[in-house]
């Protein structure tokens, strides 16, 4: 994709997805306790999963400690 | 399934040609730099040839029966937000750019932390200060002074603001 093809209305864009992300903010405080506690036991489980990653090849020398 | 099963999705989306290619950003790859942060949604950075493959993924989901509120499209049970590449250079930049990691045998790609820096300076919300402070440190220095210098405006926003969180400039 060329320069020339990135949109220009990128306020509308990010503007829509403020709004969207204010509902789902909005979602969660609303939710029920047993839900709160659903969601904070998946991000627990992400947040261990995602320390298991093994770097295959980083193209811009991250310099993650674990790699 | 949670996370595991929403890269499986990503990737079967490049092998059906839905998508060029995808890096995550957002919350979860600030997670995947050891930052331990509080979210519930995924930002998937996707390479598209055209705005109209952007809908075309859209009517993807909606073809099969996904859950799509707002701009969101729900992927076991995880709300995942789509961001085109053609929004700006700096978002194409992160997808080639970015790391590739395996997990249990499935590979994913993540933004890497000088971009995610990056398109955090350009955010610039109070949450995105907080995480840049927090990644800063992680970051390769010089990697990520040509990306602000290789993607910045003419008034050099990103590299004033990068300054800013170093502290080296006052808050202006």
């Amino acid at each position: 994709m060329t320069n020339g093809n990135y949109i220009q209305d990128t306020r509308k864009f990010w503007e829509e997805r403020r709004k969207a992300r204010k509902n789902l903010d909005r979602k969660r405080a609303d939710a029920s306790y047993s839900e709160k506690v659903t969601i904070a036991e998946k991000l627990r489980s992400d947040m261990v999963f995602l320390k298991s990653g093994r770097i295959i090849n980083s193209k811009s020398g991250c310099k993650r400690a674990k790699a | 399934m949670g996370f595991k099963g929403v890269i499986s999705v990503l990737n079967e989306l490049v092998k059906k040609g839905k998508i060029e290619d995808y890096a995550i950003g957002g919350g979860y790859a600030v997670m995947y730099y050891e930052i331990p942060i509080s979210t519930f949604d995924m930002d998937v950075l996707v390479l598209l040839s055209s705005e109209n493959d952007f809908h075309e993924l859209y009517e993807y989901f909606r073809r099969n029966n996904a859950r799509i509120e707002d701009v969101y499209i729900y992927i076991d049970e995880m709300p995942v937000q789509f961001l085109p590449n053609y929004i700006g250079p700096l978002f194409t930049g992160a997808i080639k750019e970015a790391i590739e990691v395996e997990f249990e045998g499935i590979y994913t790609k993540f933004a890497s932390i000088e971009y995610l820096i990056a398109m955090l300076l350009t955010a610039y919300r109070p949450k995105d200060k907080i995480r840049v402070q927090s990644l800063i440190g992680k970051a390769d220095q010089s990697v990520l002074i040509d990306i602000i210098q290789r993607y910045d405006d003419d008034k050099r926003q990103l590299y004033s603001r990068y300054k800013k969180i170093l502290g080296r400039a006052p808050e202006g």
